[in-house]
């Protein structure tokens, strides 16, 4: 078979595949969008141009919950950043078990999301939470995790900085495993302390895997629900992100027209910061 | 100094463990307990009784053995779909340099970072039409396309890594270039191969949205959206049978994460990271 024949038949089918699954859906976001219609309702169903665009732009709960997605975004990624760079850091230790605890470490990595936020629902449910037990215990206070409120955006930090503080840990920690010995070595032979050495040697190493990292980790927040799900469930609109949003709006009131829209606007945003995410790898391939 | 350093780390070592592990630990013991300890306060850290009863009450309680068929069914077909699309693109991308690659490459991947959420609507429509909702068939297509990315970009980085001779080598004694990848390259890649599998099947294993939003009768849900239905109504404080349904959604996933945690750093970062 000639090359262009053989490339064509295996990648063809791919982005077709791709395409059809997650980009015709959004053609029929938008066609939806431009619609009042409701499932629960489909007698009423009529086109009503872009009034669901104007009637988002002009809801504060759609802002809040863009603030929200990006507020979570920041403070994820800094705190997630610190936790992974130190876990990176202890685990490189090296001596005789330590195979062992570096695979246990990063077991929360492989859990369902979903079952994570549950977990710690228990962790954080008023009137029996194990935490603040130990908080009223140590320093005689309680806190109520799960009223909304700025407990509540803690408490969605804390659920995903437990799951993915060890995925930027197991990166980084593949990066200063691949390091070579010898700068460090020869900045201690020349008397520089370990501090210094860590700042001038091993972060400027680092760096290219600390940015794959905070991408990946970057464009995975942008759809962060599951933790969210997990503590607001019962809850208000409190803390709601762009996901929770179009779930609760599409799903809940059952209001097709207005979550396709929501959709459609999440949909771009999605795709434009991805995929100039996505080329900023460029430079670390061949 | 050097004990100085010691008990640092040792200490390090374990303020992490209690990080990692308490939540976890404190979840499963919870299982554990009765409807009345459940409640005590302040909380017990070891069960005053250990009981089974709720793990048994649970399991027959709602249509758990379906569950599990719908979420292995859903997770395996996934697997399947996403090789059979992602094992030639990633081959052909490895090996040939072509004029539209990167962007090939770039555009499968950002597949991979579009929020569920922003096309689950259209999907739940299309589904409805084609009478996929409520079936796990319908979520393996969802999950193989969004997992996809996955399969093409770590399976591309483990054959590259493949030095192509191998294989040209085997072509030059008559062999064709299909057999050459199957008898040669494929063998060689097996490590990747089965590490980026179980890898997807984990991540389908545990997807919420997609299946809260397209599951809605009993009979069709997944384990994830089955479990977190515990966590509101008529169940909504009994913590121990939320626990002991909750585990059963993560056992199988452990065993899984034994099985690949050496290619975890590669698979999650779509090979970039070796």
């Amino acid at each position: 078979m000639k090359p262009r024949n053989l490339i064509l038949l295996t990648t063809l089918p791919t982005l077709f595949f791709l395409f059809f699954w997650l980009f015709y859906p959004f053609i029929y976001d938008i066609y939806f969008s431009l619609f009042y219609f409701r499932l629960t309702r489909p007698e009423l169903t009529r086109f009503i141009g872009a009034s669901n665009y104007v009637s988002i732009l002009s809801d504060p709960d759609f802002w809040t919950a863009a603030g929200n997605t990006a507020l979570f975004i920041v403070s994820c990624l800094v705190i997630e950043f610190f936790l992974g760079l130190l876990l990176a850091l202890i685990l490189s230790f090296d001596f005789k078990g330590i195979g062992v605890l570096r695979t246990l470490y990063i077991l929360p990595i492989l859990l369902p999301p979903i079952s994570v936020g549950i977990i710690w629902r228990l962790m954080f449910f008023p009137g029996m939470s194990p935490i603040n037990y130990i908080l009223e215990t140590l320093f005689g206070f309680k806190v109520d995790w799960m009223g909304g409120g700025i407990a509540s955006y803690l408490a969605i930090i804390l659920i995903d900085a437990w799951q993915w503080s060890p995925f930027i840990g197991l990166i980084l920690l593949a990066g200063l495993l691949a390091m070579p010995p010898e700068p460090v070595e020869a900045a201690r032979i020349d008397g520089a302390d370990p501090i210094r050495v860590f700042f001038h040697i091993t972060l400027p190493y680092l760096k290219p895997v600390i940015l794959v990292a905070l991408i990946l980790r970057f464009l995975d927040l942008i759809k962060i629900f599951d933790p969210i799900y997990a503590i607001v469930t019962g809850g208000g609109s409190v803390m709601e992100t762009l996901s929770v949003f179009i779930y609760k709006r599409g799903f809940k009131v059952l209001n097709i027209g207005y979550g396709a829209a929501v959709s459609v606007i999440f949909w771009i945003a999605a795709f434009v910061i991805a995929n100039i995410a996505v080329r900023r790898f460029k430079e670390y391939l061949v | 100094m050097v004990k100085k350093t010691t008990i640092l780390a040792v200490v390090a070592f374990i303020i992490l463990g209690i990080w990692t592990f308490f939540p976890l630990y404190y979840a499963f013991i919870t299982a554990f307990k009765s409807r009345i300890e459940i409640t005590y306060w302040p909380p017990t850290f070891i069960p005053k009784e250990f009981t089974v009863h709720y793990w048994i009450i649970v399991w027959f309680d709602r249509p758990t053995l379906a569950y599990y068929r719908n979420t292995v069914i859903a997770s395996v077909l996934s697997v399947i779909i996403s090789l059979a699309f992602g094992i030639p693109t990633a081959y052909t991308c490895a090996r040939f340099n072509f004029r539209n690659r990167a962007d090939v490459l770039f555009t499968i991947l950002t597949f991979r970072f579009l929020p569920p959420a922003a096309v689950v609507i259209p999907l739940y429509i299309f589904m409805r039409e084609a009478r996929l909702l409520d079936t796990p068939i319908g979520l393996a297509f969802i999950y193989g396309a969004i997992n996809l990315p996955i399969v093409v970009w770590v399976l591309r980085s483990y054959i590259i890594d493949i030095p192509p001779e191998l294989e040209e080598s085997y072509m030059i004694d008559g062999y064709s270039r299909f057999r050459a990848f199957t008898d040669i390259t494929l063998p060689l890649i097996k490590p990747g191969l089965i590490a980026v599998s179980l890898l997807i099947l984990a991540l389908s294993w545990g997807e919420f949205l997609f299946a809260a939003v397209l599951t809605t009768s009993p009979m069709g849900k997944t384990l994830p959206v089955g479990i977190s239905e515990y966590m509101g109504g008529e169940w909504g404080y009994e913590w121990n049978k939320i626990m002991a349904a909750t585990f059963y959604g993560i056992l199988p996933l452990i065993i899984i994460f034994l099985a690949i945690r050496k290619h975890l750093a590669r698979g999650l970062t779509f090979g970039i990271v070796r």
